[in-house]
């Protein structure tokens, strides 16, 4: 006789199945690479040795997730900044920027924006080369709204995971935007900046 | 329910959650700014604008009176970029030595003329005739030979379209030999006219005849004789 002194119990199915996603969103970086953004002018003239700026931009994104524009800024009385760019696009407005009694007006800014000659304490030098690495491109739109108000250059990725912005600001300030008299000794700026707004 | 099947459920879940803020589309590390600054340094020049008009004078019978026909003019163009700017007006003549010819008050001012001839005859004059005729001390005719002195009248004047709006230039007498003019930024030109009767009884029969003259500069460097 055999005797069994352990039992089989029978276990029933019991399984359990889990499915694990991972979405990747879209994501920019931007990185400036190279500049050269500060010069001396020559006040007989108005002059300086030129500036520029390089910004790297990597994204995964598209044109559907991001708009890619190049803004600019000038600080006007009182603080308020608005666009340093000129109607066209084709020039970058400096506004003197060291004392804020000396800060221009927007009535200055605007009147070198339309390329006047009432400007004090606002100089306009040439945009000389606004370009980045195809097939990404770059062209200034005149109504796209910004922070600072309309007008800026957008970036179409057109795809492209990786581009180089290239800025040139020329030397030579705009017919009647510099007046010895009329723009004072001191610092100018401007601000240019490159960013991305997620498109919800 | 076992807590074995409760653990994958909370897994689940957060992973859920996980993948819900990633989907957000705002762009990270995602704005850079070129910051470009440029300085504007101080410029400052003064030129004579336009050639200095020579006058002739005439004078009465008795040759006790004496007056220019044409106005003497002479003008500065001052370019300056600063806020404000201080600069200085002057005058020199020549005596036994360059010495300081302008006198008077502010919006009254006078400068002494002298006889460029040198030697012979006693035609030049003293620094102490001059230093007389502005200090007034010379009350008498015939007290200032070869010094004549005339009115000088400066008009400074703005460039509209090359200076601060509104803004103006103002004066003051700074000390005995220097005017002081305040100008903001800008283009500003500054009219010197010399006309009118001699002054201060600086004119006699002992002002021989020649030619006379005085030296007027503008400068941001005060004049100390």
């Amino acid at each position: 006789m055999i005797v069994h002194l352990c039992t089989i119990k029978a276990f029933a199915a019991d399984d359990a199945v889990q499915t694990l996603t991972v979405s990747v969103p879209p994501a920019v970086a931007i990185e400036k690479t190279v500049s050269s953004e500060s010069g001396n002018i020559t006040p007989s003239t108005g002059v300086h040795p030129g500036l520029n700026a390089s910004f790297k931009l990597q994204t995964n994104g598209t044109d559907n997730n991001y708009l890619f524009i190049v803004g600019s800024k000038i600080t006007t009385t009182g603080g308020v900044e608005v666009s340093a760019y000129s109607n066209d696009g084709t020039s970058l407005l400096f506004g003197r920027s060291d004392k804020e009694e000396f800060y221009p007006t927007t009535e200055a800014v605007e009147n070198a924006r339309v390329g006047g000659k009432n400007n004090p304490n606002v100089i306009a030098y040439p945009i000389s080369q606004m370009n980045i690495t195809a097939p990404m491109t770059v062209e200034y739109q005149a109504s796209q709204d910004t922070d600072e108000g309309t007008g800026c250059y957008v970036v179409k990725v057109n795809n492209s995971k990786e581009g180089t912005l290239t800025q040139i600001i020329g030397g030579t300030p705009v017919a009647g935007s510099y007046t010895l008299g009329n723009d004072t000794a001191g610092s100018y700026k401007a601000v240019v900046y490159f960013t991305a707004i997620g498109k919800q | 329910m076992k807590i074995s099947k409760l653990l994958p459920v909370t897994l689940a879940l957060s992973l859920c959650m996980t993948t819900a803020t990633f989907a957000a589309t705002e762009a990270t590390n995602s704005v850079h700014n070129a910051d470009y600054l440029l300085q504007l340094a101080p410029f400052f020049d003064i030129e004579a604008t336009a050639p200095t008009k020579a006058g002739t004078v005439s004078y009465d019978q008795n040759y006790t009176k004496i007056s220019i026909d044409n106005a003497v003019e002479g003008s500065f163009q001052v370019i300056s970029n600063t806020n404000t700017k201080d600069v200085y007006l002057y005058g020199t003549c020549l005596a036994d030595s360059e010495v300081s010819a302008l006198y008077g008050d502010f919006g009254a001012l006078k400068l002494v003329f002298t006889n460029t001839a040198v030697g012979g005859n006693g035609q030049k004059t003293t620094d102490t005739v001059v230093e007389g005729i502005r200090k007034g001390t010379i009350t008498a005719a015939k007290g200032s030979p070869n010094a004549i002195a005339f009115n000088l009248k400066v008009t400074p004047s703005l460039d509209a379209e090359k200076s601060l709006k509104n803004g103006s230039i103002t004066g003051v007498k700074d000390g005995e030999d220097n005017v002081k003019y305040t100008m903001p930024n800008g283009v500003a030109t500054f009219l010197c006219s010399v006309s009118g009767s001699a002054q201060d009884d600086s004119f006699s029969t002992l002002d021989t005849n020649g030619t006379y003259r005085a030296t007027i500069y503008m400068s941001d460097t005060k004049y100390t004789p």
